[in-house]
């Protein structure tokens, strides 16, 4: 209605000639209306065109040429027949902006959907969607834990389609298992075995005066990492491997290694008794996953963390004085008052 | 810190495995296993890989990957023996996406150390301990098993909430309101942490160590790359860490993150005593440059935290 009331504007403000060239646009569609439209006026007309059409107290105006010929484009548009059945109407209006409405609002979803594109890629995370859309009738017989739990997310049945049927667990578990023996004793043994080691597995004290140190996303680059490591001052390369590579970044060689694990074989652990804290995906995206787990497992034995949840907070409050005075790092002991010095 | 692509792994999901890693997957199975990789390709054994393999060799790399890292398998229970949900060391919790309060509250009491318990038995391949306080976590006794639970994207593994901001960008007047919720969030969830702390030293205070004097009073995660540099949110109190600095993680204009480490070196609190508080420093070394240090600061915490408090009083 509003690019009609436009029309109407241009009209009146050029005169016939912008009428006329209006006009001059549907000759088709004045072609396929005009068998039974006689003099160019409009055959039938729903009820907001006729509306928007016959103002009641409006200029002579034909409103707009399109429907009506070229003919009758100088002449006044007979009223609609007020008669006229709104069910067999024929969207005239429409036919001439309904197109551009279509397209404008296509231009826009494409922009909208152009920018969350955007807005996604610029985090540079594909999100995965975990939820199925609401209703989506699942396989028969696939335990959906959505349906028992919604609030948590489905797992395979998500993915699944009628040729990707989702697995279960047992058969995952059955094939792997049938790779070869494992030792279920040293499995198990990795599980804290009370309530009380797995709060001491959570919640732990580092050394009095230990640095504890965070490294980020690894994603299976092998390169990267190590250079982040070496940059905390925990990892130092073997000689042999320093040597054969460029002195000045080491870890280059990491990404072309042949053999993942060697890295793992050069590492040396140089953080004393810092604490190593990865917050995890260091699989995934690259190339280098077993070789970091492999390296992950060197740098922790090197540093007594054992398996896991044992060993790994050597003292606990409260320190003895003593015992802390004796082991306290040189670095951080602090300047006493004169007054105390001197003495 | 166990992340959403070990997940991943775990649950037989290969979508971000890339050539290499298949590759080197396989080699890893075969010097495991004694080359009964090719063996045990038996068609039909891999209808469940996701995506569905399309390549014989393919096939052989998916059933290598699913023997290594299915619970019980050799680099999961090696994954499950070292790597947590979420740890506290001193006065910094630790979280691959970040502890959810809501999310724990609805596993149960002390959570935290039953998640940990529950994954790394589910990781090893063995029953869920017995000693769990919650049922949730046990798959068949009442609840989905810690599996489906961390697979929620509004928990510890998965969530955006700590991601700073947000994703899908709206009313820029509307950032402030996300940066309360999610500093209002970390606070709660520090609170929580340090309270269940509290109560396991409290149960049992001759192997557990006591909670710092002031308590958790920042958590790093990573999963959600930062453009170029790591970021801190809430006064320091959040740091995202996670500077996409794979090589394969490179986003179109930016490249990938510079290597990027935290150290969490002794603040020199009161007394000579060290009272767990850490001080952050940031390490990025950016290849061809010189190593650069940034501190990120934290003010002094002087209140108890309490979630009952105003978190702008916090803040």
């Amino acid at each position: 209605m509003k690019l009609k009331r436009l029309s109407l504007r241009r009209s009146v403000r050029e005169g016939p000639a912008a009428l006329a060239g209006d006009a001059n646009d549907g000759p088709a569609v004045a072609a396929s209306r005009g068998a039974d439209g006689a003099a160019g006026s409009p055959p039938v007309a729903s009820a907001d065109d006729t509306f928007e059409a016959s103002p009641p107290a409006g200029p002579p105006e034909p409103f707009n040429g399109t429907s009506s010929g070229p003919a009758s484009s100088s002449t006044l548009p007979e009223p609609p027949p007020l008669h006229a059945p709104a069910a067999a109407a024929t969207p005239r209006g429409g036919g001439k902006f309904g197109w551009r409405v279509v397209a404008a609002a296509l231009l826009v979803a494409l922009a909208a959907l152009a920018m969350h594109r955007l807005q996604r890629n610029r985090t540079g995370e594909e999100e995965v969607s975990l939820r199925p859309p609401p209703g989506t009738p699942l396989r028969p017989g696939v335990a959906d834990p959505t349906q028992a739990t919604p609030f948590y997310a489905p797992s395979f049945a998500t993915y699944a389609s009628a040729d990707n049927p989702p697995p279960s667990l047992a058969a995952l578990r059955a094939l792997a298992h049938g790779f070869g023996p494992l030792d279920p004793a040293a499995a198990a043994a990795a599980v804290p075995p009370s309530a009380s080691a797995a709060d001491r597995l959570t919640f732990r004290r580092s050394a009095p005066g230990a640095r504890v140190v965070v490294v980020p996303d690894f994603h299976g680059d092998a390169a990267q990492t190590c250079r982040a490591l070496v940059a905390a001052r925990v990892l130092e390369l073997e000689p042999s491997w320093t040597d054969a590579v460029d002195p000045a970044d080491p870890c280059t060689a990491a990404a072309s290694a042949p053999d993942p694990l060697s890295l793992a074989a050069a590492a040396r652990w140089t953080g004393r008794d810092a604490t190593l804290v990865h917050t995890g995906d260091f699989t995934d995206r690259g190339d280098v996953v077993v070789g970091l787990l492999a390296l992950l497992r060197s740098l922790g034995d090197q540093a007594g963390d054992g398996r896991g949840w044992g060993r790994r907070c050597p003292r606990t409050h409260p320190v003895a004085p003593s015992d802390l005075n004796q082991r306290r790092p040189v670095y951080r002991r602090r300047k006493r008052p004169e007054a105390q010095s001197s003495l | 810190m166990i992340g959403n692509h070990e997940l991943m792994l775990v649950r037989g999901q290969h979508h971000y495995v890339e050539p290499g890693a298949w590759s080197e997957g396989t080699a890893a199975a075969s010097d495991l296993f004694a080359a009964s990789v090719e063996a045990a390709a038996a068609p039909g054994a891999l209808s469940g890989i996701l995506p569905a393999p399309t390549t014989p060799a393919r096939a052989r790399d998916a059933l290598a990957h699913l023997a290594l890292w299915s619970p019980g398998g050799p680099l999961a229970a090696e994954l499950g023996a070292r790597s947590l949900i979420g740890v506290a060391v001193d006065d910094t919790l630790f979280g691959h996406a970040g502890a959810i309060p809501t999310w724990l509250v609805k596993l149960g009491p002390r959570t935290l150390s039953d998640v940990n318990a529950a994954t790394s038995a589910w990781l090893a391949g063995a029953p869920p301990p017995d000693y769990l306080s919650t049922d949730v976590l046990r798959r068949g006794a009442g609840g989905p098993g810690v599996e489906v639970a961390l697979s929620s994207p509004y928990g510890p593994v998965w969530t955006r909430a700590f991601a700073g901001r947000p994703v899908t960008r709206g009313n820029e007047v509307g950032l402030d309101y996300v940066a309360e919720a999610e500093c209002a969030l970390l606070h709660a969830t520090l609170a929580e942490a340090t309270a269940e702390w509290a109560r396991a030293h409290l149960a049992n205070p001759a192997s557990v160590p006591p909670p710092p004097a002031r308590g958790l009073r920042r958590m790093v995660v990573g999963h959600t790359p930062q453009l170029g540099r790591a970021t801190s949110g809430c006064e320091g109190r959040l740091i995202r860490l996670d500077t996409a600095m794979s090589a394969k993680m490179a986003l179109p204009g930016f490249g990938s993150g510079p290597p990027t480490a935290l150290e969490l070196v002794w603040s020199g609190g009161v007394g000579d005593d060290d009272d767990g508080l850490r001080d952050a420093t940031l390490i990025q070394n950016q290849v061809g440059t010189p190593q650069t240090k940034i501190e990120v600061p934290l003010e002094e915490a002087r209140v108890v935290i309490d979630t009952r408090r105003d978190p702008s009083e916090l803040r």
